[in-house]
């Protein structure tokens, strides 16, 4: 019976560090602007440029290596 | 990590002007030749690195951004080309380029008013740039 409870509780341990980690994610990338995961087209990339173009921009090129 | 502290430095500089209205976009690439295998997304905490509202991040693996801008600063006069940084591959990589208000990419990129690397090094100079 204690090891069934010692096994209980580490599920239950592990859920709850899955859902954190599920809600962190969400609430780190709410917090930005738009962001896009999936590999952009350059049609993405001309949108994605010419929304504002009333404003300057700033692109930047960089590597997340 | 360099390019990932220039992310840092750009998310400064939004939060220095603040209000100001003014575009970001962080193209996140690989450097080197372009993978011909799929690449697994972008990790969370180098995403979080921008967080301005104002700013939009996209990822081009297959670093088209690099060879739309490499092919314009060759055909296009006037480009600041100096200011590109390559790798060995040509990959435009470590580089930021500004662009005036008005400035629409149709089917070349425009010509920006500035183009300067490494990024976390020349935000003084964006600065200088953003009108």
């Amino acid at each position: 019976m204690p090891r069934r409870r010692a096994i209980a509780a580490a599920v239950a341990i592990a859920l709850a560090a899955l859902l954190g980690a599920f809600a962190w994610h969400r609430s780190e990338l709410s917090r930005s602007g738009d962001v896009r995961l999936e590999s952009a087209s350059l049609d993405d990339v001309r949108a994605a440029f010419n929304a504002r173009p009333g404003e300057p921009r700033v692109v930047a090129l960089l590597s997340p290596d | 990590m360099t390019c990932v502290r220039g992310a840092s430095a750009l998310e400064d500089l939004l939060k220095a002007l603040p209000g100001k209205p003014v575009a970001a976009l962080v193209i996140w690439e690989t450097v080197g030749p372009a993978p011909s295998v799929a690449l697994p997304p972008l990790r969370t905490r180098v995403l979080a690195r921008v967080r301005d509202p104002r700013a939009a991040q996209l990822w081009d693996p297959r670093q088209l951004v690099s060879s739309a801008l490499r092919e314009a600063a060759a055909t296009q006069a006037g480009w600041p080309a100096r200011g590109l940084h390559t790798d060995s591959s040509g990959t435009i990589w470590d580089t930021v380029l500004v662009f005036p208000p008005g400035s629409r990419w149709t089917d070349a990129p425009p010509k920006p008013v500035y183009a300067g690397s490494l990024v976390e090094d020349v935000m003084d100079e964006v600065r200088k740039n953003l009108h």
